[in-house]
C-alpha cells in the first residue's frame, strides 16, 4: 500500500472512530430518551382514559341510583308494578313517571339514551323512554338478573331488538322494607365512550385509543376504521398480550397492518382492554431526525479529515516520490541523474547523501569500465589468434589424408577391373560351351527321334500284313503278342512324335507376330472337340489380350494346357476349364498372366518340379492316357517367349495352370 | 473468496439433503366425516365452508363433506341416528323433542345461539308488538319449529294463539307484501333481508323480547360417538369453530365462500346473510359456540307445555359441555 493511503487512511480512523462512538452515544441516549418520553406518554394516556372511562360510569351509575332512590319513582314502579295497563292508577302514574322523573334525567344528566323500568318479578319492561321496549321480557338478560340486587354495569353487547351495540346500566327499584319492585335500567351512550376514546392529548396525529373486548372484537371505534365496533376482531401482538391480562408497551403492526408503538393495559372490572398506540414513524421523526444530524456531522467532519490527510500526505511523500524516482532513473543505469530536493529535513538530508553516492558510484564505474574493456580486447585478440593454428592444422592433415586415399582407391580399381575382366572371359567361355551343348543335343534329339521313325513306321507296317494276313496262323497266345507287339509300336511312335514337337520348339523357329490370344483359344477348343464331347465338359474362354508370340506355338499351348483340364477330370464331375488373363507389370515389362483352371482332381504342389519335365508322370500309364511330354512342351514353348510357367493346385482341388509372357517381345537385333 | 463460496454452496446442498433425509412421517390418511347441515347451501353455514375451504378440517385430518337439507322439513336428525352423516345441524328445540322420541343425540355446540326466527309485519300495518296479533292472519306456522315459538310468545303473554288465523300460502313473500295477510314468520339472516332488499319496511317482533329463548342451529352427533371416538368430534368441532370465528371476524370474504358448494348464488346477497349473521352467532356475551343451562332448561319446559314431550326429563342428556370447555 502507497504511503499515501497509509496516512489518509490513518487520518480518518483516527478521527472517526472516536466520532462514531460519541455520535452513536449521543443517537442511543436521544432515542432512548425519546423513546422512552413517547411510551411514557402512552402510558399515561392510558391510565388517563380508563381513569375518565371509569368516572363516565361511574356517573351514569350515580345518576341511575339516585333516580331509583326518588320516592317519587319508587311508589310509581309499585303502582306499575302491581296493576293493568289498563287500569286508570297506571295510566296516571305512568304519564308522571316519564314526565317527572324518566325524560327530565335523560336530558339533564346525559349519558344514557334510554331509561326504562323492569318488573321485578319477570323482567316486563313496564315503562321505557324509548317506547317500542315496553312490553318485552328481559328476564334472563344479565342487567335485569344482576340489577335486581345492586348496581350493575353490563358489557357492551350487540342488541338485536335495537339493532346496534349496547351497554347496560342497571341498578335495583326497592320499597323502604327493603323489598325490590323494579329495575331500573338504561342505555349508556356509547358515543360518550368512544368520544372519550377520541379525545387527543394533540400532540400526535396518528395517536389512536380504542377498547378491545375479551373476544378480541373491538369496543370501541379506533380512529382509523369506521363499524369497526363488534363487528372487527383484532389480533395484534398488543391484544392478544393484553387479554392475557398483561400490562405493557410494545412495537408490533397494527389492524391496519402499520407499525406503531403502543401501551396496552388490561381493566378487569370492564372486560376490557384498553390500548393506546402511536405509528412508530411519526413517534420515531424526531429520534430519524437526530440520526440524520448525527450522521451529517458525521460524513462532513470525515469529509474535512479526508481532505486535509490528502495535502498532508502530499507534502510528505512528494520528496519521498521525488527520491524514488531518481533511485530508480540511476537504478536504470542514468548516473548522470541527480535528485533535487526542496527541503532541508531528513529526506532533504537523504538526498543529498544519495547524490553524493551517485557522484562516487559515477567515477568507480568509469575506470571499472576502463579496465573491462581493455581485458575484453586481449581476450579476443588471443581468441583469433588460436582460431587461426587450429585452422591451418586442419587444412593441413586434410591434405595428407586426401593423398593416401587418393592411392588406395587407385589400387583397388586396378583389382576390381582385373577381377571383373577375368569373371567375364570366364562366364562367356561357359556360355558359348552351354549353347552349342545344347545345339548339339536338339540336333542330336531332332535327327535321332526322325531316324527312329523309319525302322518304327516298317515294324507297324509289317505287324499290320501280319496281322491282316496271318492272324488266322497264330494261335491264342501268338495274337496276343501281336497285339502287344502292335501297341508299343504305336505308343513308341507317339513318344517320337511328342519328341519331335517338343525339339521343334527350339528348332522350328518362326518369327513373333501379334496374336490374339481369344482367337487361338478358341480354335484350341475346336481342336478339342471330340475330348469334350466325350468328357461332357465345359469350357468357359473370359478375356484375353493380344500379344507378340508365336501363334503355333500359343496354340499348341493353349491346346495342352485345355487338354490337360480334361482328361484329369475327377470321377463324375464335369470338367470346367476356365481361361482368363491378368495385366501385371513387372520391372517396368508389360506382362501378361493366362490363366488356365480346372475343377479336376488336382496334384500336390511338392510335385511341381517334376511336373514341368519330359516323360514325368504323376500317374500311371494305365489311368490317364499320355506320354508326359505335354507339359514340358508347355514350359518351353513359354520360356522361348521369355515367359515362364508355374501352378497352383492341392489334391481334389482342381488346379490352375499360370503362364506369364511379355505382351512384347524384345526388339533383336 | 471462492473458498467461502464453495463452503456456502456444499453448506447449502448439505441442508438440502438433510431437508430431505429428514424424518418424514407417515402420513395417516384423514377422517372421511359427513356433515348433514339444515338448509340448502347459504352463507348461513359460512362457519363450516371456512373450516372446509381454509384448511381447518385438514389440518385436524379431517375430509368433510357437507350435505345439504334435500327438501324443506326433511328429517336430518335420522340422517345422523342412521349413521349417513357423522355431525348434524338443526333446531335446539328439535333435539329436545327427538330426545324424547329415543333418538339420542347429543348437541355439542350451538352456531346459532339467538333464534333468527321473527315475526314481520310490514312498518304501516300498526302491528308492533304479539299483542296487536290476536285478529289478524299469518302465514301457516312450522310444526316443531316455528310454531314452537308462536305458541310459546303467544302463551307467555296470555294470549290466545287461536285468535290468529293461519293462512296457506307457500312461502312466496309477494301476498305478504300485497298485504293479504299480517304476519310472517321469517328468519333475520333469510326472509328479513330479502323484504328489506325489496325496498320494504317491516316491523321485527321477537320471541326473544317475550321471554322465549330458542337455540337455533345447533351442532349434535350422537351418543355413539362421542362414547366411541370422542378425540374425533373434538377435534371436528374445533376446527368448525375455527371457522366461525374467522367467518365472524371476517364477514366479507365468509359469505361467497358458499358459491362454491351452488355456484348459482349470489355473492353480495351470500355477504348480507353473514353479516346479518354475526350477531346471531357471535352474540358478544359468550364464546361462540358456548350453550347455558337454562336456555336448555327454558326449551324442555317450553315443549313440555306445549305437550310436545311425552313427559319431563334431565335436560343435560340432550348437550354435553365436555368438547366446549376443552377447546376454550
Amino acid at each position: 500500500m502507497k504511503l499515501a493511503t497509509k496516512l489518509i487512511i490513518l487520518f480518518l480512523l483516527l478521527t472517526t472512530i472516536p466520532l462514531v462512538i460519541v455520535g452513536y452515544l449521543a443517537y442511543d441516549n436521544g432515542r432512548r430518551t425519546i423513546e422512552q418520553n413517547v411510551l411514557n406518554h402512552l402510558i399515561s394516556t392510558n391510565i388517563l382514559k380508563q381513569n375518565e372511562f371509569d368516572r363516565w360510569v361511574h356517573d351514569n351509575e350515580r345518576s341511575l341510583r339516585n333516580l331509583a332512590r326518588r320516592p317519587g319513582l319508587t311508589e310509581h314502579a309499585a303502582v306499575l308494578a302491581s296493576h293493568d295497563p289498563n287500569d286508570s292508577a297506571y295510566q296516571a302514574v305512568y304519564a308522571s313517571l316519564i314526565e317527572d322523573h324518566l325524560s327530565p334525567t335523560l336530558e339533564e344528566e346525559g349519558g344514557f339514551l334510554d331509561l326504562s323500568i323492569l318488573r321485578g318479578d319477570d323482567g316486563l319492561i313496564l315503562i321505557s323512554t324509548h317506547k317500542s321496549l315496553e312490553g318485552k321480557y328481559r328476564e334472563s338478560e344479565s342487567f335485569f338478573v344482576e340489577g335486581k340486587k345492586r348496581t350493575y354495569v353490563e358489557n357492551v353487547a350487540y342488541s338485536l331488538a335495537l339493532e346496534g351495540l349496547v351497554m347496560h346500566i342497571s341498578t335495583p327499584i326497592q320499597d323502604r322494607e327493603g323489598n325490590l319492585i323494579a329495575v331500573l335500567a338504561g342505555h349508556a351512550d356509547l358515543a360518550d365512550m368512544s368520544n372519550i376514546m377520541e379525545q387527543r392529548s394533540g400532540l400526535s396525529r396518528t395517536e389512536d385509543t380504542y377498547l378491545v373486548n375479551t373476544f378480541n372484537f373491538f369496543a370501541t371505534e379506533p380512529k382509523f376504521g369506521e363499524g369497526y365496533a363488534l363487528r372487527k376482531a383484532i389480533r395484534t401482538e398488543g391484544v392478544e398480550a393484553c387479554l392475557q391480562g398483561k400490562e405493557g408497551v410494545g412495537f408490533y403492526d397494527d389492524y391496519r397492518g402499520v407499525t406503531v408503538i403502543g401501551a396496552f393495559r388490561w381493566m378487569p372490572e370492564r372486560e376490557l382492554c384498553i390500548l393506546t398506540e402511536v405509528d412508530q414513524a411519526e413517534a420515531y421523526a424526531p429520534v430519524v431526525a437526530l440520526r440524520n444530524t448525527v450522521l451529517g456531522i458525521g460524513l462532513a467532519v470525515a469529509l474535512i479529515v479526508a481532505l486535509l490527510g490528502v495535502l498532508f500526505a502530499r507534502t510528505i511523500t512528494r520528496p519521498v516520490r521525488q527520491l524514488v524516482e531518481g533511485a530508480e532513473e540511476i537504478g536504470r543505469g542514468n548516473l548522470e541523474y541527480r535528485i533535487e530536493v526542496g527541503v532541508r529535513d531528513e529526506i532533504g538530508q537523504l538526498s543529498q547523501a544519495f547524490n553524493q553516492m551517485t557522484e562516487n558510484l559515477q567515477a568507480i564505474t568509469a575506470s571499472r569500465d576502463e579496465l573491462n574493456r581493455e581485458v575484453a580486447e586481449r581476450k579476443r585478440a588471443e581468441e583469433e589468434l588460436k582460431q587461426t593454428l587450429a585452422e591451418l592444422e586442419a587444412s593441413r592433415a586434410a591434405a595428407l589424408n586426401m593423398m593416401a586415399d587418393a592411392e588406395e582407391a587407385r589400387t583397388a580399381a586396378e583389382q576390381a577391373n582385373e577381377k571383373l575382366r577375368r569373371e567375364i572371359a570366364e562366364r562367356m567361355r561357359v556360355e558359348a560351351e552351354l549353347e552349342r551343348s545344347n545345339r548339339e543335343l536338339e540336333q542330336f534329339a531332332y535327327v535321332a527321334s526322325h531316324d527312329l521313325q523309319e525302322p518304327l513306321r516298317k515294324v507297324q507296317v509289317f505287324g499290320d500284313r501280319l496281322k491282316a494276313r496271318q492272324a488266322q496262323a497264330f494261335d491264342e497266345q501268338g495274337r496276343d503278342y501281336l497285339e502287344r507287339m502292335q501297341d508299343a509300336a504305336r505308343r513308341m511312335h507317339k513318344m517320337i512324335n511328342d519328341l519331335l514337337t517338343f525339339s521343334r520348339v527350339a528348332t522350328r523357329v518362326e518369327p513373333f507376330v501379334p496374336v490374339d490370344l481369344r482367337q487361338v483359344a478358341q480354335e484350341a477348343v475346336s481342336a478339342l472337340e471330340v475330348q469334350i464331347e466325350q468328357s461332357g465338359g465345359r469350357i468357359v474362354i473370359g478375356d484375353l489380350p493380344t500379344l507378340e508370340a508365336d501363334p503355333t506355338q500359343m496354340r499348341q499351348l493353349l491346346v495342352n494346357l485345355i487338354g490337360n483340364g480334361l482328361k484329369f477330370h475327377r470321377q463324375g464331375v464335369a470338367p470346367v476349364v476356365e481361361i482368363s488373363s491378368e495385366q501385371i507389370k513387372r520391372r517396368r515389362k508389360e506382362l501378361c498372366q493366362v490363366l488356365v483352371k480346372d475343377n479336376g482332381i488336382g496334384f500336390d504342389e511338392k510335385y511341381l518340379d517334376r511336373l514341368f519335365k519330359p516323360f514325368q508322370r504323376l500317374h500311371g500309364r494305365g489311368k490317364y492316357p499320355g506320354t508326359g511330354i505335354g507339359l514340358a512342351i508347355c514350359r518351353r514353348i513359354a520360356e522361348r517367349h521369355g515367359g515362364s510357367i508355374t501352378a497352383q493346385s492341392a489334391p481334389g482341388e482342381g488346379a490352375t495352370f499360370i503362364v506369364t509372357l511379355p505382351v512384347q517381345q524384345k526388339r533383336e537385333t | 473468496m471462492k473458498t467461502i463460496t464453495r463452503t456456502l454452496v456444499v453448506l447449502l446442498f448439505a441442508v438440502a439433503i438433510l431437508a430431505a433425509c429428514g424424518p418424514q412421517e407417515v402420513e395417516k390418511p384423514p377422517d372421511e366425516v359427513t356433515v348433514q347441515l339444515a338448509w340448502t347451501h347459504e352463507a348461513l353455514f359460512a362457519g363450516f365452508y371456512a373450516a372446509d375451504q381454509r384448511g381447518y378440517y385438514a389440518e385436524e385430518g379431517l375430509e368433510v363433506t357437507l350435505l345439504p337439507r334435500p327438501e324443506p322439513g326433511a328429517d336430518t336428525i335420522a340422517v345422523v341416528m342412521d349413521g349417513t352423516a357423522a355431525f348434524g345441524v338443526d333446531y335446539g328445540a328439535g333435539l329436545v323433542i327427538s330426545r324424547s322420541q329415543d333418538r339420542p343425540v347429543t348437541a355439542i355446540a350451538t352456531i346459532y345461539r339467538r333464534d333468527p326466527l321473527a315475526f314481520i309485519t310490514l312498518a304501516d300495518s300498526g302491528i308492533t308488538r304479539p299483542h296487536d296479533f290476536p285478529g289478524h292472519t299469518i302465514r301457516t306456522l312450522v310444526p316443531g319449529s316455528s310454531a314452537v315459538a308462536f305458541e310459546a310468545m303467544m302463551a307467555r303473554l296470555g294470549l290466545d294463539s287461536d285468535s290468529v288465523e293461519q293462512v296457506d300460502v307457500g312461502f312466496d313473500l309477494s301476498p305478504f307484501f300485497a298485504g293479504e295477510l299480517d304476519i310472517w314468520p321469517a328468519y333475520m339472516n333469510s326472509t328479513v333481508l330479502t323484504a328489506r332488499e325489496q325496498g320494504y319496511q317491516v316491523n321485527l317482533i321477537l320471541p326473544e323480547d317475550y321471554g322465549v329463548h330458542l337455540y337455533g342451529y345447533t351442532l349434535f352427533t350422537t351418543e355413539q360417538l362421542i362414547r366411541e371416538n370422542p378425540d374425533l368430534v373434538l377435534r371436528f368441532l374445533r376446527a368448525t369453530l375455527r371457522g366461525w370465528r374467522w367467518a365472524v371476524e371476517n364477514p366479507a370474504e365468509a359469505g361467497p365462500l358458499a358459491l362454491k358448494y351452488d355456484p348459482e348464488l349470489d355473492a353480495a346477497h351470500q355477504v348480507a346473510v353473514m353479516e346479518a349473521s354475526v350477531p346471531l352467532v357471535h352474540t358478544g356475551e359468550d364464546h361462540i359456540g358456548w350453550m347455558r343451562a337454562e336456555v336448555w332448561q327454558g326449551m324442555h319446559d317450553i315443549l313440555l307445555e306445549q305437550g310436545l314431550l311425552d313427559e319431563a326429563f334431565d335436560v343435560e342428556d340432550v348437550y354435553t359441555m365436555e368438547f366446549l370447555e376443552s377447546i376454550y
